[in-house]
């Protein structure tokens, strides 16, 4: 089995190495047979080096691969999102001294001139509900809650000092990938395909995949492409239905049939290109066999089928499996630990990966614990979510380790803030079984990173005695998305793209996104 | 509508231009926007360098980003974009810039940025003219230039007769722009290619085959006749204003959700009908301008009127739990100045919010100068979203007029019912005269004539009543409390229920009974029947549960009598004379205390003891109910469009600059102003919105109509003569004919009293509009992209009208207009917003197939075929679509079902249109792309439909399954089999380069 799955991978490579090379040879063929090509080069070129690109008008291969003008740690990202944003205090940010605050009011000047999304009043310190324990070489804190990950600890760098200036989920989730939080702006996944193209003809550069049963809160423009072109947005596939909209043939036209009209259209566009001699025909024709290929290769790279009994419950992950929770209005009374939707996700990223696909975004909904019932409760609902998380992505790690890919693909994991160490009051003062929560918290948070020139088992940063503010290396959603561009081989201060009279860049207008180079081993 | 046809014959000179040589070749296209060298090299041998245009975009280019408008990054204390302060250092500057020494030469090397050969050139030619200052370009007045002169154009080799070339200013300015370039027109395209272009762009709707036949033959006997009516009809076509509006709805960031987390439902869509209207009544812009900027402060708005500043209530509102509703209104604000500007001005605020802008002189006070003008409206980022205002339908508006007409007869007639039974109903109590009243405070109560008791108004403010009624022998089951209203004393102006003037209110805290008889004097318990009304949380049994803090009250309806219904537990036997002792308890306090009333009583019944239990009573009231609930159907579904309301004058408020953006960081108060770019009148400076309005549009500003006329040069032509359609400040590209801009822009506003219509008339009469698609070695070298018009653009058409297109040549499309948005096929599942329940549901009938512009817009998930063709969010304003070309395009229009419809409709269409297949081919492909088909091509078709039918004749069930979705009107005679055949040629034709790009 294993056997035959590796020689059908190999015989696709094979295929897709043939596609680029011809793919390449048009392009060759084309630009010298019509007399343009070096200007037209010389000009694409000089867009490279300046990474300034107008993009106006259609590119004729917007998405070919690109090498970075820098050397480059990592060339591809998986990103988990972990929608709602889980408790940094309960996962990854130890706070011994919370325990002896708890159940006392928190100090005045902690709530001064502050704004919380749901927080009334004066709420109360909550101690850690979790134990910690250190882990590896490295000695890296982490939470009970994530065995699996534990494991990985010299793999792993953790910020504890990211601090952000948004606390409502929506506008905080785009400032995280878009570097704003307002809507409109294209996303680190587009910004990334957009500098380096993708690997692989007959797929999207972008994924994106969901679990958790919802839409993260900020919607579609989590991965949109803002002001680049629209052919850089995340291609959100499906694990049911079609993987990719419209990808399937008619009832009742199969794929010798299709190949029939799509011979002729071929024909057609052709004949009409030969008469009038606009390029763009030749771009459509591309375009339409490249969609064949891709009726048969995207299915292909989202059939879980194939994997090994070994590989899927490395990940517990199930073929086939369709969350019911998917169906449901409220999707939390669905949660199990053994749900493996989100563990079905991360082996696609990385097959995605694999398959060459530059940037896998996977959102899993459901991590937005204010215990205001059992249904999004720390003590109840964080413990079964990190049950599939733990799971899911210490697999990808050490599946990714195993097949030689951690090294060159960059994996962050995090939600889009932190949360309050005070106990979440509008429900319930004094929380009971079922009802622990904290509220969003803006000031210190955690995030994880992987692979991909990361410093494995550095800690980063320092959130103070009781987790409120950063105490040291202060991290914005700014740094990130600079770092990660520095480890793709984007410069973050030159790499941008020209839009409504002002060079545009991730890290917006001004320079205080700043590349953690202690974080980049 | 009258059109001026101020343009065509008396212009059109026979002026003959040779075709050039047409080779088969492609090219690349090329993306860099006009640079200001290319600007520089048309005017090269023309004497005098233009400053805005070209010495101002240079020093824009490489100086401003530390020597301009932005004081707190400025360097070395040196301005270059002001006169005085750069011509001080003017000597020098060709010096520093050719500099070799590093730490003289500028721009500095840490800019990374260097001044070019060409540019060095013109500052020094410009030195040399006497160094002559302006503006930027864009912020001096349009000019009227004389026109090139026709004995001027000498165009090579005029020696064939296959086309004219008017001497209309377009194509005069436009023909010199050419031959700068080396470069000559095109001939004009075939009447096939002409008239699907005038449809497509002008419509944006498939070409009637009808009439592409008659304008052929018309085309033949007098081509400027035919073109012109042509034009002139379509213009007319209802199809133009939702052709039109479609690319103001971008602008507008026009959706039918509210954006964000939630992304709830908002009724918009009045307003997208009134865009629609507005175009197709040809509104003047400044106008359409002003009725949408400020529409509510003209005097005495009409509603119409109103609707329009829905414009600015497009913007995003966010409904998460927890948000800070200040923080969103800001944002929404800020969105409304930062989209008036970018639509009318070409002006981008985004850097001004946070600090003075770099480029263009707009400092980060006129920014909230000009904020504070937009910062006055009622709405707060909402949950309800108001203000609002119902925008009935006139179907709406006579529905809802009937049926209050239809409740007044009901209510009539229930009135006339209730009289008409009141005395039988009354004749079954009894109300017997009461032996004595008696109150706790001692404060009289009265006994009256008719056996009412009227309580004396000097009393405490609680009191208790106990009166005493003679019981003859008999049974007893039923008590009743009437609550009647008196008048105090004879000066009294009202008779009132209760005792407190204020609030004539009663409580009645309690009521015990007991029955007195010679031998026992027992309590009688009784329970609550029904009350005539009782006050919510004052229900009728808190006055009989014992407790004294429950009880009966009745407001708000203080204003009418009332009767509280009482049955005994255990109904009561007199055999003897007995005295029955009833005790109002009222403890409320605050003299809420019964003023009149009267106690009857009625024995064991099953008939009504009051007049609205009585069966005919019942019924007409439950009619009545029953009106009341469509009514407030109907009600409800009225949409309620969220519009612009200014504040109060007690509730203004004052506007601070928000430090480095930041609305939590205010600085220094501003009060409101318009920017200061051009000299305007003093009407305009005291500023609402309304003065805003006329500013943008006032005769003076040198930008509203040059953006305006390149926007929609843009539509026609695929890019306008400014690239940069959003930005017309220093660092947007260059105008490619500045002259032109210029002359359309003052014709725009002059002499076609900004007409639309009139405008799109004017451009689209021009040879330059009416040249065909030519590529050859010449045009590939010397201007791959089409900057100087040597040829027809083509373009891919834009996401709506590839669907309509669709649907127009399969005989689908739906030509009804306006309404709420409708729900056309689209994938399952996609929908799946957060804490929303909001549900796709495909919409009936012929609902399925009206055109893209109707289609529900929801920001965080757009219909994705159309998002796919490059249709936005709306959840900002897109001034231009950027078009790409992917296989996910190809995807939709092979398998969306809105496509597989479409084919199969067509290919019912074409076989029912002739018996040969020859034929049908033939006459199907002409009605698909509106030209005859060539021999080749026919061959090629045949052979499809060969395969075609052999595979569908293997597989018949395969027929099946692919027809079997689709509700079609299938004429039963057809062949199954043939219609699956024919589908996939139909398929073929909606699928090819040329249907889905603009001729």
């Amino acid at each position: 089995m294993k056997h035959k799955t590796t020689a059908s991978r190999q015989v696709h490579l094979e295929q897709l190495a043939m596609h680029q090379r011809l793919a390449q040879e048009t392009r060759r063929t084309f630009l010298s047979r019509h007399g343009v090509g070096l200007g037209a080069m010389a000009l694409g070129l000089l867009g490279q080096s300046t990474q300034i690109c107008q993009g106006l008008g259609t590119d004729t291969r917007p998405l070919a691969p690109k090498n970075p003008p820098n050397p480059a740690r990592a060339s591809r990202v998986i990103y988990i999102h972990l929608a709602g944003s889980p408790s940094q205090l309960e996962l990854f940010d130890y706070k011994p001294a919370l325990k002896k605050f708890d159940g006392k009011e928190c100090p005045k000047e902690y709530l001064e001139g502050k704004r919380f999304a749901f927080i009334k009043g004066v709420p109360k310190m909550l101690a850690p509900i979790f134990s910690f324990a250190q882990h590896g070489q490295s000695g890296q804190w982490m939470s009970e809650l994530l065995p699996g990950l534990s494991k990985h600890a010299d793999d792993v760098a953790i910020i504890r000092s990211m601090q952000t200036d948004q606390f409502n989920h929506s506008p905080a989730q785009l400032l995280v990938h878009t570097g704003q939080s307002r809507l409109g702006y294209p996303t680190l996944g587009a910004w990334t395909t957009y500098g380096l193209g993708s690997q692989n003809e007959n797929l999207p550069g972008y994924v994106v995949l969901l679990s958790g049963g919802k839409t993260p809160d900020a919607g579609k423009s989590l991965w949109g492409s803002g002001f680049l072109p629209s052919v850089y947005q995340g291609v959100q596939c499906r694990t049911s239905g079609d993987p990719v909209f419209y990808l399937s043939n008619p009832k009742g036209v199969d794929r010798g049939l299709r190949r029939e009209v799509l011979n002729t259209l071929k024909d057609l566009n052709q004949s009409h290109h030969d008469r009038i001699g606009d390029p763009e025909t030749l771009t459509r024709i591309e375009q339409f066999e490249l969609a064949y290929r891709m009726q048969v290769s995207v299915p292909e790279v989202m059939e879980l089928g194939s994997e090994t009994q070994s590989t899927l419950d490395l990940y517990g992950a199930k073929p086939g499996y369709v969350s019911q929770a998917e169906s449901e209005t409220d999707p939390r009374v669905f949660y199990r630990g053994d749900d493996p939707t989100l563990a079905n996700n991360c082996l696609l990223a990385r097959r995605l990966v694999e398959s060459g696909v530059r940037f896998v975004q996977l959102f899993d909904w459901g991590w937005d614990h204010h215990g205001s019932s059992p249904g999004e409760s720390i003590d109840e609902t964080l413990p079964i979510k990190c049950q599939q998380l733990d799971k899911a992505v210490s697999g990808l790690l050490t599946d990714l380790k195993q097949r030689g890919l951690l090294e060159s693909t960059l994996v962050v994991l995090g939600g889009e803030f932190g949360r309050t160490p005070m106990s979440q009051n509008n429900v319930r003062d004094t929380p009971t079984k079922g009802f622990f929560g904290r509220d969003h918290h803006p000031y210190a948070y955690s995030m994880m990173l992987a692979g991909g020139g990361i410093h494995g088992g550095m800690s980063y940063g320092q959130s103070d005695e009781i987790g409120y503010y950063v105490a040291e290396d202060p991290v914005t959603p700014k740094d990130l998305q600079a770092t990660i561009l520095h480890l793709l081989g984007l410069d973050p201060y030159r790499f941008g793209y020209e839009y409504q009279g002002l060079f545009n860049r991730l890290i917006g207008p001004t320079d205080e996104g700043k590349v953690l180079t202690k974080l980049v081993g | 509508m009258i059109l001026q046809k101020h343009l065509a014959k008396t212009r059109i000179m026979k002026l003959v231009v040779v075709a050039g040589r047409i080779l088969v070749g492609a090219s690349i296209g090329v993306n860099t926007p006009l640079l200001s060298q290319e600007i520089a090299q048309v005017d090269s041998k023309s004497k005098k360098i233009d400053f805005g245009l070209q010495v101002r975009p240079i020093l824009s280019e490489h100086c401003f980003h530390c020597h301009g408008p932005d004081a707190t990054h400025r360097e070395a204390d040196l301005r270059l974009d002001d006169e005085a302060s750069a011509k001080r250092v003017l000597s020098q500057l060709i010096d520093r810039i050719e500099s070799q020494d590093p730490d003289k030469v500028m721009p500095p090397p840490s800019a990374r940025k260097t001044v070019t050969d060409q540019q060095r050139e013109t500052l020094r030619l410009w030195i040399q003219q006497g160094a002559a200052w302006g503006k930027h370009w864009s912020f001096e007045p349009p000019k009227i230039h004389p026109l090139p002169q026709p004995q001027h154009l000498k165009v090579e080799g005029l020696d064939s007769a296959r086309g004219q070339w008017s001497t209309s200013a377009i194509d005069l300015w436009v023909l010199r722009g050419m031959q700068s370039q080396g470069l000559i027109p095109a001939p004009p395209a075939t009447p096939h290619t002409l008239v699907r272009r005038l449809w497509l762009d002008i419509v944006g709707l498939h070409p009637e085959p009808a009439r592409v036949e008659r304008f052929v033959r018309e085309y033949q006997l007098d081509r400027i006749r035919a073109i012109e009516s042509m034009v002139d009809e379509l213009l007319d076509h209802p199809g133009f204003g939702e052709h039109w509006a479609r690319l103001w709805l971008d602008l507008a960031r026009y959706a039918d959700t509210k954006g964000y987390e939630k992304d709830l439902k908002r009724d918009l869509w009045p307003y997208r009908d009134w865009v629609i209207q507005a175009l197709n009544a040809d509104m003047p812009y400044n106008r359409f301008t002003i009725e949408q900027i400020a529409g509510d402060l003209l005097e005495n708005p009409t509603s119409s009127q109103r609707i329009a500043t829905a414009f600015h209530r497009a913007t995003l509102s966010n409904d998460e739990g927890g948000t800070d509703d200040e923080e969103f209104r800001i944002a929404a604000v800020k969105d409304r100045v930062d989209t008036t500007l970018q639509v009318w001005m070409g002006l981008t605020m985004g850097c001004a919010k946070c600090h003075t802008h770099k480029y263009d002189p707009i400092s980060i006070e006129d920014y909230y100068k000009f904020f504070a003008i937009f910062n006055q409206t009622e709405d707060a980022d909402r949950y309800d979203d108001e203000p609002r205002i119902p925008v009935p339908s006139f179907e709406q508006q006579n529905q809802l007029a009937k049926l209050q007409s239809h409740r007044q007869q009901i209510a009539s007639d229930l009135k006339g019912l209730q009289e008409g039974l009141l005395k039988r109903v009354a004749d079954r109590w009894s109300a017997p005269r009461p032996l004595a009243a008696n109150s706790e405070s001692k404060v009289q109560l009265v006994i009256e004539q008719d056996h009412s008791i009227r309580a004396i108004a000097q009393r405490p403010e609680t009191d208790v009543y106990e009166v005493e009624l003679e019981l003859s022998p008999g049974q007893y089951k039923f008590l009743k409390l009437d609550a009647l209203m008196a008048k105090a004393n004879e000066n009294d102006p009202a008779a009132r229920l209760g005792l407190n003037a204020k609030d004539p209110n009663f409580v009645l805290n309690d009521l015990r009974i007991s029955l007195k008889t010679t031998s026992s004097d027992q309590e009688q318990a009784i329970n609550p029947v029904k009350a005539s009304f009782e006050q919510n949380g004052w229900p009728l049994k808190g006055s009989v549960d014992g407790d004294p803090k429950t009880g009966w009250a009745i407001s708000p309806k203080q204003q009418q009598e009332h009767w509280g219904l009482f049955e005994f537990a255990e109904t009561v036997q007199v055999t003897e004379k007995s005295i029955l002792r009833v005790k109002l308890i009222q403890s409320f306090g605050g003299h809420l205390l019964l003023h009149r009333f009267r106690l009857s009583l009625a024995a064991p019944t099953q008939e009504a003891l009051v007049v609205d239990d009585e069966p005919s009573v019942k019924q007409t009231a439950s009619k009545l109910q029953e009106i009341d609930n469509q009514i407030q159907v109907a009600k409800d579904s009225i949409p309620k469009l969220p519009i612009l309301k200014e504040l109060g004058s007690s509730n203004r408020r004052t506007t601070r600059v928000h430090r480095r953006g930041s609305f939590l960081d205010p600085g220094d108060e501003v009060s409101a102003a318009v920017v200061p770019l051009f000299e305007s009148s003093d009407s305009l400076r005291a500023v609402d919105r309304l003065t805003a309005a006329r500013w943008i549009v006032d005769a003076n500003n040198p930008l509203t109509a040059r953006v305006a006329v390149n926007r929609v040069w843009a539509q026609l032509f695929g890019r306008g003569i400014v690239e940069t359609e959003e930005d017309f400040g220093a660092t947007g590209a260059m105008p490619s004919h500045p002259e032109l801009l210029d002359w359309l822009a003052i014709e725009y506003q002059d002499s076609l009293s900004w007409s639309l219509k009139k405008l799109i008339r004017t451009i689209v009469l021009s040879s330059t509009y009416q040249q065909s698609f030519v590529m050859d070695p010449l045009r590939t070298q010397k201007d791959p992209r089409n900057v100087w018009l040597s040829r027809a653009s083509h373009f891919r058409l834009t996401a709506e009208v590839i669907r309509d297109q669709a649907l127009g040549a399969a005989g689908l499309l739906t030509k009804k207009q306006g309404g709420p948005p409708v729900m056309p096929p689209q994938p399952d599942g996609l929908w799946r917003s957060t804490y929303s329940g909001a549900k796709w549901v495909t919409s009936p009938g012929d609902d399925r197939f009206r055109r893209g512009i109707y289609t529900f817009w929801k920001r965080t998930t757009p219909y994705p075929s159309m998002e796919i063709f490059d249709a936005t969010t709306r959840e900002v304003c897109q001034i231009r679509r950027i078009s790409t070309n992917t296989p996910l395009q190809a995807l939709v229009t092979l398998n969306d079902p809105v496509y597989v419809e479409a084919s199969i409709a067509l290919a019912t269409d074409w076989l029912s249109r002739a018996s040969a297949d020859t034929d049908r081919i033939q006459r199907g492909f002409a009605s698909v792309l509106i030209r005859p088909i060539e021999p080749a091509e026919l061959d090629r078709l045949e052979k499809l439909l060969g395969r075609a039918r052999a595979y569908f004749k293997e597989n018949p069930q395969a027929a099946s399954a692919l027809l079997a979705d689709y509700p079609l009107k299938i004429n039963a005679n057809l062949d199954r089999l043939e219609i699956a055949a024919w589908s996939m040629l139909t398929s073929t034709m909606l699928n090819l380069d040329e249907f889905l790009t603009r001729p």
